[in-house]
């Protein structure tokens, strides 16, 4: 009887833990009730490792997905594995049973089913966002951000705020970066935002500390600590939740920050300049219209530039009352030159292999 | 390496590191006591969740501190339930425990906050910093300790010692560690040894609590997922090294908070990352190797 009573209560305990992490991964109640009647609307798909709710990457492709199921009356469906492994296979059948037209993948495991499902489908066009995924058909396009571009331009702040004699900057011509793990994708990051600081003025040193840890806010706080101790005043942060903690540093210790990913600006009012912004939504609607014009093609890899679509830092009422007008001015120059082109950019190599 | 490097390296040694400390002084009852409880993990990411949620909700950092005692003691008392009462497995629960947790704390984190990955907000109300008169004028001192949340000089000054005082000088001390020593040779003479476990678990409890309220509303001012990452894992193994000494604990935990810290700093000198992550785990075990040597000489003069 004990035996039982604990075996019960384990499941019980476990149950729990299931509902914990377990998101409406299939809801086939969530597509939009398009008109049936005549021409069928598109199926629109988006298969995401992730879950919705990060306030970043997810939530961003989504709100590109919804937008193309309203402005072309589209069927959409999302599923989200919540980064349970288990769950993969299940989503990425769930979304190909769902007969889609089009599906937009964020992968971070399934990548082969994927290509499976995109052999047999060759009609069915899929999109994956973030990374370059090619299938043996070469039916699957890729979408990819250029960051560097994005860090230019966060490195271009950085370096006007050290230069400027803001409240909190210092005398030492120094800015710092935290990356979430020593790896090819972050340092193509740090690579544009260092010569975003080279732009403005060769001589500023920047400072690079990488936590090992994306999930650990209290080691972001630790290195942000110690950059703002070695003279820093501005730092860039690209690790994701341990990036949390640099914000949090910045506050403490009245200097500056950069936010990634989405526009974290007002998490801590006033010392957060500037965010790094990638338009995921922007890119994936983007495709879409391509998609509806006919300039799509399968089997590309799409790269999106500076710019609402791709990668731009996020300007609003906070960055202007932290920076000055003048300091805005020039951000607006180097912004343009950089989209006409009279700025280029260096690629990480490492990152960049194609 | 500049001065003020150094000073904020050992400042977030010491600071950092409660969370380690607090949940070893936790563990170490158990260990005494015999109970196999690899459950500090989820004890610290349980009481951190919940102290946020106790802040936000009462907007006072008292309330936080409570709610965060009362979740790590609620879970606590899970483990003793599962443990003593039904004589499960110490393992087989701990991890249900930890799991639990994990997707217990991201759960409610989102039904209730409605974010995901990391809480932040102006609501949490974090433990008064306290700036006291005599180190502030104490130079180099003064950098590394003053201006800490209370919890911290707590820690320091009443945890430990007190640890070490109910361990090794109470009759209480004396008959858990005799509980863990021989159960039941402790139960013919006299000793409720089972009642003697579930104190143990309960004292763990609250100084997890502690340690898990320290890191979210002392140290950090923010939940996020899995905030303890592998805290109250660190803190077992030092428990089990040092088999279980309270001053022994504070050491190595200290020393593992400076060597993470240093290990960061070290990326400045080309040292590839690999190395640096794996310093605070190296320097731990070199440290404790070192002090194993000099016991052994002690004994072999005695021999």
């Amino acid at each position: 009887m004990k035996k039982l009573v604990s075996i019960l209560a384990l499941l019980l305990a476990l149950s729990l833990v299931f509902s914990g992490c377990g998101n409406s991964t299939q809801d086939p109640a969530d597509t939009s009730d398009a008109d049936k009647t005549g021409e069928e609307p598109l199926r629109v798909a988006f298969v995401t490792w992730e879950a919705q709710g990060d306030n970043g990457f997810c939530d961003s492709c989504v709100s590109g997905v919804k937008r193309i199921a309203e402005e072309f009356g589209c069927e959409y469906t999302i599923l989200e594995a919540g980064g349970d492994t288990s769950k993969y296979t299940q989503i990425v059948d769930t979304c190909f049973q769902w007969q889609p037209d089009v599906v937009f993948a964020s992968c971070n495991g399934f990548e082969e089913q994927l290509c499976k499902y995109a052999d047999q489908n060759p009609d069915i066009k899929i999109i994956n966002i973030d990374t370059i995924l090619d299938n043996s058909n070469k039916t699957i396009s890729s979408v990819q951000f250029v960051q560097e571009e994005g860090s230019f331009m966060a490195g271009v702040v950085a370096a006007l705020v050290t230069e400027g004699g803001l409240e909190y900057s210092n005398e030492e011509k120094i800015v710092g970066a935290v990356g979430g793990n020593d790896i090819p994708v972050i340092r193509s990051f740090i690579y544009g935002y260092e010569q975003g600081v080279a732009y403005i003025n060769p001589e500023i040193k920047v400072e690079t500390v990488y936590c090992g840890d994306f999930m650990d806010p209290v080691l972001g706080k630790q290195a942000a600590n110690q950059l703002y101790a070695k003279g820093c005043d501005i730092i860039y942060q690209i690790a994701g939740v341990t990036g949390d903690g640099c914000l949090e540093a910045a506050g403490e210790n009245q200097k500056y920050a950069i936010g990634v990913n989405s526009n974290q600006n007002g998490n801590v009012p006033g010392y957060v300049v500037t965010s790094m912004v990638k338009d995921c939504g922007g890119a994936i609607y983007d495709i879409f219209t391509k998609i509806m014009d006919g300039s799509y093609k399968a089997g590309e890899h799409y790269r999106y530039y500076y710019g609402e679509g791709g990668t731009y830092i996020a300007i609003d009422e906070y960055t202007e009352s932290i920076l000055t007008p003048e300091m805005l001015e020039t951000v607006r120059e180097v912004e343009e030159k950089l989209i006409n082109g009279e700025i280029e950019v260096e690629l990480y190599p490492d990152f960049w292999v194609d | 390496m500049s001065w003020n490097l150094i000073l904020t390296i050992l400042s977030s040694a010491f600071s950092a590191s409660i969370p380690v400390l607090l949940a070893g002084m936790g563990g170490l009852f158990t260990h005494h006591a015999n109970v196999f409880n690899i459950s500090l993990e989820g004890m610290l990411l349980v009481s951190a969740f919940t102290a946020v949620a106790g802040t936000m909700s009462t907007g006072s950092w008292v309330m936080g501190l409570v709610y965060g005692m009362l979740g790590s003691v609620f879970v606590s008392l899970l483990f003793a339930f599962f443990v003593l009462k039904i004589q499960m497995g110490e393992f087989i629960t701990g991890i249900a425990i930890n799991t639990l947790a994990t997707g217990g704390t991201t759960y409610f984190m989102r039904q209730m906050f409605n974010v995901k990955g990391t809480l932040t907000s102006p609501d949490i109300v974090s433990i008064p910093k306290w700036d006291i008169p005599i180190l502030r004028d104490i130079p180099v001192l003064s950098d590394i300790l003053n201006g800490q949340p209370w919890l911290f000089y707590f820690a320091f000054l009443v945890v430990i010692p007190l640890v070490y005082i109910v361990l090794y000088k109470t009759r209480f001390g004396l008959r858990l560690r005799a509980t863990g020593f021989e159960a039941k040779a402790a139960d013919a003479v006299g000793i409720k040894s089972h009642s003697y476990r579930l104190i143990a678990i309960l004292i763990c409890g609250v100084l997890c609590g502690l340690g898990g309220s320290y890191l979210s509303i002392g140290y950090m001012r923010m939940f996020s997922e899995n905030m303890s990452s592998g805290r109250g894992w660190i803190a077992i193994a030092i428990i089990l090294l040092t088999k279980g000494q309270p001053l022994k604990i504070m050491m190595l935990a200290l020393v593992f908070g400076f060597c993470e810290g240093l290990g960061m700093s070290l990326q400045g000198y080309e040292i590839p990352v690999q190395f640096t992550y794996m310093l605070p785990y190296v320097a731990t075990i070199i440290a404790l190797f070192l002090d194993s040597r000099k016991k052994k000489s002690v004994g072999n003069k005695k021999a």
